[in-house]
């Protein structure tokens, strides 16, 4: 598959196909680029189980601008506080409205911590309470078939954090699509090293994320 | 008509004792008279009140018939004036007109007189007056004795003194008849007028019940019912089949509002949670039933409860109703029979606070957190403020490492107010706060609403950084502070220049002082050394330094002192199942950094200084590297990666699984509901004006939130139909403003192009 | 009042109506030569109920069966008559009458057509046409819908609209002439296969069409061994399928398309699918070019226009079906033909779905609106039985959806006006009333004598 501008190749016209980007949300307030190697890897997983067209380089997209409609999935993490201005909560509710899927992940693993407290309080401001997604929801069988649910991360098998294993994550579905997805599993610190030492690993600990980006791009 | 010549030898009487007999004659023709105009009078009233109860009794018949045909108004009052003038003419014409001699036999048949007074009314008016004077006077008393007895009785004598006897016996009966008169006639009033008077009141007092109770809803342009016959809109409002009400609004006590008295009205707008108190008049209602004007999902969405049943109770004024409004649009509908009243209550909710933090007006770096920052809020709320506050999240650590502890400053409570400013200045020696900590700072606000998961109005969030000791002297907005590693940058540094210096002034020093001076800088470089070592370890994972790793750390051995990593792993970063810490790309550098520090190190121990300088300059270059990565990496520009898709493209060995999507739901048009149903009002109009116009006040309630311009122009229609009149323009509006209707392009094509 | 005055005159009033009816008889027989032309009454003609018109044609043609000689009937319409004195007037031809009819309606051509959209969510597109000299209403049984008035332009008075819903008929006037014709039944649907790549584009144009109520099938090819399917795709075939929108390139055969189209079923091609090979048979029109979104449009009343697009140059047989003005030319922007009894559109957007992402708070709904229309103007819709039937039973004349044709189908062509001498209908009647005034003056003159006691 072609990415990239219309060219004309022997007299046709060579139309590529619209490539996906891997796009991550900057907010105002806290380390929003805590997690720097995610797009790397998340990347490298699409391109590695699938066909689809992808940008080999992930994008950082404010929230408070509009330019935030072009990335219909953003991904979104860090330690410290989030608190939205009033311009990322408009952006941001406009954006799940129209049809955009954030996808947020606790860096600190932290029922307790500031990101996570804050981060509930905020989605709940702008598009309403994260209530438990069930095991059994399609996201779990997008792609790959995850039949226990979400898989548990190193962080949360060492008992980092709040030394919790999460069976669940968390949505805010808007009619029956995932329009926010939360993690408090720490897929952050899991998915931060360069995808060239996937060849190390017994398992590749970022199968979750395809399904992930194949359910932002078909539902 | 005879005349009695006056040669016949009757004497005339003498010119006085004319007077009493004429007068006699007189009094008893005028009280005839008097008694024949009572009779008239009689007559005339029993025909008059004959003629208005066949009037009412026809009106009543009319709106009977209109309760189930239309009729128009000119109908119904000549209807109702026709009977009456029939009965009236008709009763007038038959012997409408009494005579005196009729009431002469009306008087006869009272009080027998032979037909006297009778003849008497009836020659009085034919006697010549000589003849009558002739005669009077022969009546009189003292006039007979000039009359001598005669035996014939043919003679003009006997004549005249058998009429005179007549005369007499006649006036005499006359008199008596006419002494009974008053009686009679009282008697006859009563007689002639009760039953018409009782058919007649009979008959108002239905029309009256008729009008104040049951009519159904008739053509309001038209005039069947009652209250188009009676006059105005105004006063059907007041002879409605449910009666008037008063509407009474009690707001939520937190809200410390005073009640209001709406009165007798159709709609009402109302804060959720108010007490809503309707007294109405009349019997109590059959069934009153409520009704939410939004779909079922934003009931649930909005967590209202809706009673289970409402019912009316007796009360002193009638009846009495109470419930406690909501949020949303809310029907009403109270009926009685058949008969009902719609009440259309325009429900809002208490709005959260609006809270601005005036003062930090941005974010901003402190170098040394003490002394005093003055904050400053405005506070707002549509009701009543019940408290505010300051927020402040502060957050200390830095890599993976971070705690948070939330602090509330500058609470206050509130009894109420709409509007206050928030003003503290914070101590910041009392919030301990430290190098690197960040503190998210905001102000919220609560108000009075009692519901326990209300939502509190917030600011938005400054954020104040607490600098680092070591980061530049500069109030610049930095995102991160200076990492660990710039201390060893300015001791390493220190250490060369001390080092370089030494070896200058070698040829000047004593060997002991050298020896001296060698030996401190290999314990500041050792102490170097070890700092850094800290600083690589504890990134894989805050272990001590490598002095006491053991075996291998992480993959990284230890030989001869020095920190080594096998030349096949790939030094910018490592992740082995089950390692629980990431390994950064500034691990290289400050591992070149703590072997040249080692190097060097054991050079200056040695006395050697001139082999130290080359190993310490590689030491601050790996250093310098190490630092420039990690500033670069804590400012958020990541390291960048870019892969090579064509190398890896489904590379992977595991394949996904083919699945089914979900379908999604159907949007339904609420404007195609919508159109339905005003084009269903817009026939109603036609034939039930009022019915249309409840429901279309109905609409207008419901579009208001989602289509205000819809709503705006079915107002305009609602103001038409009360207005009466033709109410088609404005239809047309409405339908147009709510889209339904849309021009195409015609083309040369089978269909429409899209819009 | 004595009574011998009232006699008196009720004696010459009952003379005096005699002599007049005796005048009357004698000048309607005198004043006709022509004892065979009629005509209809501007009073029947006029009536709404047409029961007038219908009853004096009944009338008219009861008394001709007298005639030896054919008769006329001679007509002036001020206003296009209902189907019932239409009716009623073409059975006056057939009982031997020369119809004759004048035109004065001023509604020459006046034509309403209604047919159900394509749409899930149901409308009706209404065509009404009428002549340029008077403005052409369209109205429903509860409003006015629009109007339009060229009379100024000389042109012929022409509308398209699009109805959500309609109360009661369709209607078309001018002046007081008027077209209708009965709302249609919803369309019968088919579902929707979508050939595409995974993407935004497929994505969104998927969730487009099925907020609006189509039913969509597909299979978005993720990986070599899996896909992601939409609904349940099965066969091309127009027993299923009204439309099928295309993409992307190589996602579909050409030929299983064009048998599909052959059988009567829609196709859409979106810009990235006009450059396959495969489909160059199909594409109404082909690329010649590439134009850049206006940055900013998406937010404008244009929002078409901040969208990437390409050039597209129409085949010749095809028709522009939207067109956008750039820099003062206009480009066209969706191209159509038919093929077989199929459609074929081609659009030159791309990556429509930032129209709903990127756009105004109503972008979503213009842009289901948009690719709802898009099918709509190409689905297959399989034809209403019930309706074939009905227009099976009833005549072969156009009737009141183009009562002027109707009109002309069944009594010929209007004639030029011609001067009326004729005896009207209304002659017998007057002879009636007077007979009647004089037999009740000449009783009530009878009858005061007699109460007076005179012979």
């Amino acid at each position: 598959m072609v990415t990239g501008e219309p060219t004309v190749t022997a007299g046709q016209l060579v139309v590529p196909s619209e490539a996906f980007v891997f796009a991550t949300a900057q907010y105002e307030s806290g380390d929003w680029d805590s997690a720097p190697m995610v797009a790397a890897n998340v990347i490298d997983a699409i391109a590695r189980y699938t066909s689809i067209p992808v940008r080999p380089q992930g994008i950082s997209v404010p929230l408070s601008s509009e330019v935030l409609y072009g990335y219909p999935l953003v991904y979104l993490t860090g330690h410290l506080p989030v608190r939205f201005s009033n311009k990322e909560t408009e952006v941001l509710r406009q954006y799940l409205r129209r049809g955009g899927l954030l996808f947020i992940d606790d860096h600190n693993h932290d029922i307790d911590g500031a990101f996570n407290k804050t981060v509930r309080e905020e989605v709940r401001r702008v598009v309403g309470e994260l209530k438990p997604l069930p095991n059994t929801h399609e996201l779990y069988r997008a792609f790959f078939n995850f039949e226990n649910g979400p898989p548990t991360t190193s962080h949360e098998m060492n008992g980092w954090g709040d030394n919790l294993v999460h069976e669940t994550l968390d949505a805010v579905l808007i009619e029956t699509r995932i329009a926010v997805l939360f993690s408090n599993k720490d897929y952050s610190s899991e998915w931060s090293y360069h995808p060239d030492n996937k060849r190390f690993l017994s398992i590749d600990n970022t199968k979750f994320a395809v399904n992930i980006v194949v359910y932002a791009l078909t539902r | 008509m005879t005349s009695v010549p006056a040669s016949t030898g009757i004497r005339r009487p003498a010119v006085g004792a004319m007077a009493p007999a004429v007068s006699a004659t007189g009094i008893v023709l005028a009280s005839v008279e008097r008694a024949r105009k009572s009779l008239q009078w009689i007559v005339w009233m029993r025909a008059l009140v004959l003629g208005l109860g066949a009037g009412i009794a026809a009106l009543l018949a009319l709106l009977l018939a209109a309760r189930h045909s239309p009729l128009p108004t000119t109908l119904i009052l000549v209807g109702a004036l026709l009977p009456t003038g029939a009965v009236v003419i008709g009763s007038l014409r038959r012997g409408a007109r009494v005579t005196a001699v009729r009431t002469a036999l009306w008087l006869e048949e009272q009080a027998p007189a032979g037909f006297a007074l009778v003849t008497l009314v009836e020659h009085q008016t034919q006697l010549p007056p000589r003849m009558s004077t002739q005669l009077s006077s022969q009546a009189s008393p003292q006039v007979s004795p000039q009359i001598s007895p005669v035996d014939d009785e043919r003679t003009p004598a006997a004549v005249h003194a058998r009429l005179a006897d007549a005369y007499l016996a006649a006036l005499g009966g006359a008199t008596r008849a006419t002494r009974i008169a008053t009686g009679a006639l009282n008697a006859m009033a009563i007689a002639r007028l009760r039953d018409p008077l009782l058919f007649t009141l009979g008959a108002a007092a239905l029309l009256w019940w008729f009008g104040t109770t049951t009519v159904a809803r008739g053509n309001e342009g038209t005039t069947s019912s009652a209250r188009n016959v009676f006059g105005t809109s105004n006063k059907a409002r007041a002879n409605a089949p449910i009666g008037k009400w008063s509407i009474r609004v009690e707001p939520p006590a937190y809200t410390h509002l005073p009640a209001q008295q709406l009165g007798d009205v159709d709609g009402a707008k109302v804060l959720s949670g108010s007490r809503l108190v309707i007294d109405g008049t009349g019997d109590v209602p059959s069934s009153v039933a409520l009704r939410a004007l939004v779909d079922s999902a934003t009931v649930a969405r909005a967590g209202i409860s809706w009673p289970a049943s409402l019912s009316a109770a007796p009360s002193s004024t009638g009846w009495s109703l109470t419930f406690t409004t909501t949020a949303v649009p809310t029907e009403l509908r109270v009926t009685r029979g058949i008969a009902n009243r719609l009440l259309l209550i325009e429900g809002y909710g208490d709005s959260i606070p609006r809270v601005s933090l005036r003062t930090p007006a941005h974010d901003s770096v402190l170098r040394s957190p003490s002394g005093k920052l003055p904050l400053e809020a405005t506070l707002h709320d549509d009701l009543a403020l019940a408290s505010g506050a300051f927020e402040m999240i502060i957050s200390s650590g830095e890599g993976e490492r971070f705690t948070a502890r939330t602090v509330r400053v500058g609470a206050q409570r509130y009894a109420g107010a709409h509007d206050v400013t928030l003003r503290i200045a914070l101590d910041l020696d009392s919030m301990k706060l430290g190098p690197g900590d960040i503190v998210h700072l905001r102000a919220v606000a609560h108000d009075a609403h009692p519901a326990a998961n209300r939502e509190w109005g917030s600011s938005e969030t400054r954020s104040i950084r607490v600098a680092r000791q070591a980061e530049y002297d500069s109030v610049s907005v930095e995102p991160a502070p200076p990492p660990e590693v710039d201390k060893s940058l300015l001791s390493q540094r220190m250490l060369l220049v001390m080092t370089e210096k030494l070896e200058a002034r070698r040829a000047k020093l004593t060997a002991n002082v050298l020896a001296d001076e060698t030996s401190k800088l290999a314990r500041d470089q050792t102490r170097l050394r070890l700092a850094v070592g800290d600083a690589v370890f504890q990134r894989l994972g805050n272990e001590s330094s490598a002095e006491h790793a053991e075996g291998d750390e992480k993959g990284i051995k230890i030989v001869d002192g020095k920190l080594v990593m096998p030349p096949e792993q790939d030094m910018t970063g490592m992740l082995e199942e089950g390692d629980d810490s990431p390994v950064i790309g500034i691990n290289k550098p400050l591992l070149e950094a703590y072997n040249a520090m080692w190097d060097a190190g054991r050079a200056l121990e040695l006395g050697d200084r001139k082999v130290a300088i080359p190993h310490m300059r590689v030491a601050l270059a790996a250093i310098e590297r190490a630092r420039a990565a990690s500033r670069l990496y804590l400012r958020g520009k990541p390291p960048v990666v870019i892969l090579d898709l064509a190398k890896i493209r489904l590379a992977g060995k595991d394949t996904g699984i083919t699945n089914v999507r979900s379908v999604r739901a159907v949007q339904s048009s609420t404007a195609r509901g919508r159109e339905a149903r005003l084009l269903r009002a817009a026939a109603l109009a036609v034939t039930d004006a009022l019915s249309a116009r409840d429901s279309i006040a109905v609409l207008r309630l419901e579009s208001v939130g989602e289509a205000p311009e819809f709503a705006n122009a079915l107002a305009s229609v609602v103001t038409a139909l009360k207005r009466g009149g033709d109410a088609t323009d404005e239809f047309v509006r409405a339908r147009r403003v709510l889209g339904g209707v849309t021009r195409a392009s015609g083309t040369g094509w089978s269909r429409v192009s899209p819009p | 009042m004595t009574r011998r005055p009232l006699e008196l005159i009720a004696r010459l009033i009952g003379v005096f109506a005699l002599v007049a009816a005796l005048v009357v008889m004698l000048r309607s027989r005198s004043a006709s030569p022509a004892r065979n032309a009629y005509t209809l009454t501007p009073s029947a003609l006029s009536d709404s109920s047409a029961h007038s018109a219908v009853s004096e044609l009944s009338t008219t043609i009861a008394r001709t069966a007298r005639d030896t000689v054919r008769p006329n009937l001679r007509v002036t319409l001020s206003r296009i008559p209902d189907a019932n004195v239409r009716s009623a007037l073409a059975v006056s031809r057939a009982a031997g009458l020369a119809v004759a009819w004048t035109d004065s309606t001023s509604a020459a051509g006046l034509a309403v057509a209604a047919t159900a959209e394509a749409d899930p969510q149901g409308g009706t597109v209404i065509h009404a046409v009428g002549q340029s000299s008077r403005p052409l209403l369209v109205r429903d049984g509860a409003s006015l819908l629009d109007s339009v008035d060229r009379t100024s332009r000389r042109e012929p008075n022409a509308l398209v609209l699009r109805a959500a819903r309609l109360s009661g008929n369709a209607m078309a006037e001018q002046g007081a002439s008027r077209a209708s014709v009965p709302v249609p039944r919803a369309a019968t649907l088919r579902r929707i296969l979508l050939a595409a790549h995974p993407g935004w584009e497929a994505k969104f144009v998927a969730a487009a069409l099925e907020e609006r109520g189509w039913q969509v099938d597909g299979s978005l090819l993720i990986a070599r061994r899996a896909s992601v399917t939409l609904g349940a795709p099965l066969s091309l075939d127009t027993a299923r399928y009204a439309a099928v929108i295309v993409l992307d390139s190589g996602v579909v055969g050409g030929d299983a398309l064009t048998r599909f189209v052959r059988q009567g079923g829609g196709v859409i091609l979106s810009a990235d699918a006009l450059g396959a090979p495969s489909l160059a048979a199909l594409r109404p029109a082909s690329i010649v070019g590439a134009r850049p979104a206006v940055p900013g449009a998406l937010l404008t009343d244009a929002p078409r226009q901040g969208l990437d697009a390409f050039d597209l140059r129409p085949a010749p047989r095809a028709v522009v079906l939207q067109q956008e003005s750039r820099g003062g030319k206009s480009e066209p922007s969706i191209v159509a033909w038919r093929i077989g009894a199929g459609r074929v559109l081609a659009s030159a957007y791309r990556e429509t779905w930032r129209w709903r992402m990127e756009g105004t708070d109503d972008g979503m709904d213009q842009h289901r609106r948009w690719w709802s229309g898009l099918v709509s103007a190409a689905a297959f819709v399989p034809t209403d039985t019930s309706v074939v039937h009905r227009r099976l039973l009833t005549t072969r004349f156009p009737g009141s959806a183009a009562p002027y044709a109707d009109l002309a189908a069944r009594l010929g062509p209007p004639t030029a006006a011609q001067p009326m001498r004729i005896a009207t209908p209304s002659g017998p009647s007057r002879i009636w009333l007077l007979f009647v005034v004089a037999t009740v003056a000449l009783l009530t003159e009878w009858a005061l004598r007699r109460f007076r006691g005179a012979p």
